[in-house]
């Protein structure tokens, strides 16, 4: 089916406080009060304690303490020795109770997602929806149709009680909490998240999609999202995250794990837009089989300092994977972005095509890695990455990495960096667009690559942000 | 370190055997000064030694034009690692920057080339170009091409491609009569003539031609 062509509102002054009021809004907190701020052994204890968690869990999770401990901060990106990590608050739960009825959470939570378009999306264009407050997930609920075919949709805390063996099997056996210091501090503080799992040769033809917000001045979210695509399936997931801005740092360092079985097809899609003053550090990767196709979608917006590099292991003969990404640097924000590629079998493909755009002296940092094993005979990959600096405080940096250790490999790179066309706005101009709109719809059509790909309202939303973020820009 | 400059408003060419066929050390850093309106062509042909670690640094003021070509080609366990920075300092700067290379049998090539444009270099014009193949089941290459942009008025890119030695072109030689070494001669051959073309020193492309040739008769198909 031909997707239809996404028109460009600009939005109206309604819209626009409406969608940035959706963001920045925030509930009081009385929660918070017996939350305690850093991290020790007895916190991670009490965590396990009050999610009534299996041994196995805690011990994973004390080992992943012991782990952070002793890793030190990563010698290379952005400079996060700023980040005070014995004032985030690690684990805090707004309400006890979960449920599968929007009725039933409490009013002002639901006003929140309300304002952030979570439940109306719901009635019309997904086949699920989880939505996670601070530590803990409050609503998740599957459409009928989606459960009698064996699709489990459920938050992890959940999952971890019902489905303890396929939970185990699987959970931080594709991030290891070893990888580096935020996986390690994830391996111990992870609460709440989304366990998906389709079965073979199920085909979930709507989007499933998990939103995580926080609230709360200084918070940690940590959420753990663990997929498994069985042989021959498909599906769509798709994440977004807010927070309100608070001018005190909070962290994000979530974990996203994908199973892509023989022949499944899947595609991860996620829009974050963190306030901009929370370290977004997360970790996504997915294993690859014979013959699976892995997609990531992402649109990167907010956060003081986000860095995320989602990579896709491929394992099996034939496995493929495409990355698409889109990252705006504001002022002050440092976008370190990037993927991913390990060719591990033979006959392996990969595509990236990164965008990104940097003002008001924001940093934009494409960093990306392919590796070719000597066994990944014929690997092909193309990787392309552009970057528009919109003025002259802007920064663009492209850093990939290439290492082949394979002679039948075909790659290629290419990246180009500039500004917008100078022509190009002068002929939108001519057309009666004022300046700001102008570069609004070039920038739009910048990054429609990567829009495209995404469900015509999520598509839309995007845009939006855009056109918010660009506010401003002329003049 | 070793520093050459280039002055005002010159017109100059330079090409370097790096290393010295008969000295088994490498240089020190090397330092490249291109000053303001130079136009300063540069070869650089990474051939001899068993192990090439170099790394180069370039200050490219304004209005400069540079054009930089480094070929590298390493067989039988050589290592070539070559790391070059391109500084763009000034405005007005027109700068390519090409690298061709062939790692076969045991041999590992590695090259970090970064091109960053300083705030005040605005309406410059710069670009990485990289070129290499892998030969043999044993050859390793790693690539590093970045780019620093502080300047947001400029044009910059990078590309960088790794392939192997295409099947089917050796197949069309071969139907042509020519046996397996001499196919592989013509397509290397193809390869770095885009480099030879432009070097006005003839006896300095003969040396490398006469290198290469030697070479391709260990190359094992």
């Amino acid at each position: 089916m031909k997707k239809p062509r996404i028109k460009l509102n600009k939005l109206n002054s309604t819209q626009e406080s409406t969608t940035k009021k959706a963001w920045e809004e925030f509930n009081p907190a009385p929660y918070m009060k017996s939350s305690k701020k850093g991290l020790d052994e007895e916190l991670i204890r009490q965590i396990s304690r009050e999610k009534n968690e299996p041994q196995w869990m805690l011990e994973h999770r004390l080992k992943s303490f012991k782990l952070f401990q002793e890793i030190p901060l990563p010698s290379w990106g952005p400079d996060l020795k700023k980040l005070d990590l014995n004032a985030i608050t690690y684990y805090a739960k707004a309400t006890d109770s979960q449920t599968t009825r929007w009725e039933d959470v409490p009013p002002d939570i639901k006003r929140t997602f309300d304002k952030l378009g979570i439940p109306e999306a719901e009635q019309h264009v997904l086949a699920g929806v989880g939505a996670q407050y601070e530590s803990t997930v409050i609503y998740h609920n599957l459409r009928k149709k989606f459960r009698e075919e064996g699709v489990i949709f459920e938050d992890m805390d959940k999952a971890l009680r019902e489905y303890p063996e396929l939970v185990q099997k699987y959970f931080m056996k594709c991030v290891s909490p070893a990888l580096h210091k935020f996986a390690a501090l994830h391996g111990a503080v992870w609460s709440g998240g989304t366990f998906l799992y389709i079965p073979k040769n199920v085909a979930v033809d709507m989007p499933l999609q998990a939103y995580f917000r926080m609230n709360a001045m200084g918070m940690g979210q940590f959420e753990h999202t663990l997929i498994i695509i069985e042989e021959g399936a498909q599906g769509h997931y798709i994440e977004g995250c807010s927070a309100p801005r608070y001018g005190v740092d909070s962290l994000h360092a979530g974990c996203v794990e994908i199973f892509v079985k023989p022949r499944a097809r899947f595609r991860y899609s996620s829009v974050e837009s963190w306030s901009k003053d929370a370290y977004n550090l997360n970790t996504k990767r997915a294993i690859v089989e014979k013959d699976a196709h892995m997609e990531w979608v992402s649109g990167n917006f907010g956060s003081k300092v986000t860095m995320l590099y989602p990579c896709s292991v491929l394992v099996g003969e034939g496995a493929s994977a495409d990355h698409l990404g889109v990252a705006f640097a504001n002022t002050g924000q440092v976008q370190d972005t990037g993927a991913k590629v390990v060719h591990a079998a033979p006959n392996t493909t990969s595509k990236v095509v990164m965008k990104s755009l940097s003002r008001g002296g924001g940093v934009s940092l494409y960093r990306g890695l392919l590796d070719i094993s000597p066994q990944a005979e014929n690997a092909v990959s193309t990787v392309s990455c552009d970057a528009l600096i919109l003025d002259e405080a802007s920064r663009s940096d492209t850093l990939p990495v290439m290492k082949i250790k394979n002679q039948s490999a075909t790659i290629a790179h290419e990246a180009t960096a500039g500004k917008i066309n100078e022509e190009d706005l002068f002929y939108l101009r001519s057309r009666g667009l004022n300046e700001e709109e102008s570069e609004s719809l070039i920038v739009n059509g910048f990054i429609e690559p990567i829009t495209k790909e995404l469900p015509l309202e999520y598509a839309v939303e995007m845009n939006r942000m855009i056109e918010l973020e660009m506010e401003g820009s002329v003049g | 370190m070793n520093e050459i400059i280039f002055k005002k408003q010159t017109h100059l060419e330079r090409i370097f055997f790096v290393p010295p066929k008969n000295l088994g050390d490498n240089p020190e850093k090397e330092v490249f000064r291109i000053e303001e309106g130079a136009d300063a062509k540069l070869f650089f042909f990474y051939l001899y030694g068993r192990q090439n670690i170099v790394e180069k640094e370039f200050y490219i003021h304004e209005n400069a034009c540079v054009e930089c070509h480094t070929i590298f080609f390493g067989d039988d366990s050589q290592i070539i690692k070559i790391t070059e920075k391109f500084f763009i300092l000034g405005k007005g700067v027109f700068a390519r920057f090409f690298t061709r290379g062939l790692v076969s049998e045991n041999a590992k090539g590695e090259y970090d080339g970064c091109i960053r444009v300083e705030k005040d270099a605005q309406m410059t014009d710069t670009k990485l170009d990289i070129r290499a193949f892998i030969f043999g089941k044993t050859a390793e290459c790693r690539m590093v091409p970045m780019l620093e942009i502080l300047a947001n008025n400029v044009k910059a890119g990078h590309a960088a491609t790794i392939s192997k030695i295409q099947e089917d072109e050796l197949f069309y030689l071969c139907s042509r009569g020519l046996n397996k070494a001499e196919s592989l001669k013509l397509i290397i051959d193809g390869i770095f003539q885009s480099v030879f073309r432009k070097v006005s020193s003839q006896d300095a492309v003969s040396e490398v031609i006469e290198y290469l040739e030697k070479k391709y008769k260990t190359l094992v198909l």
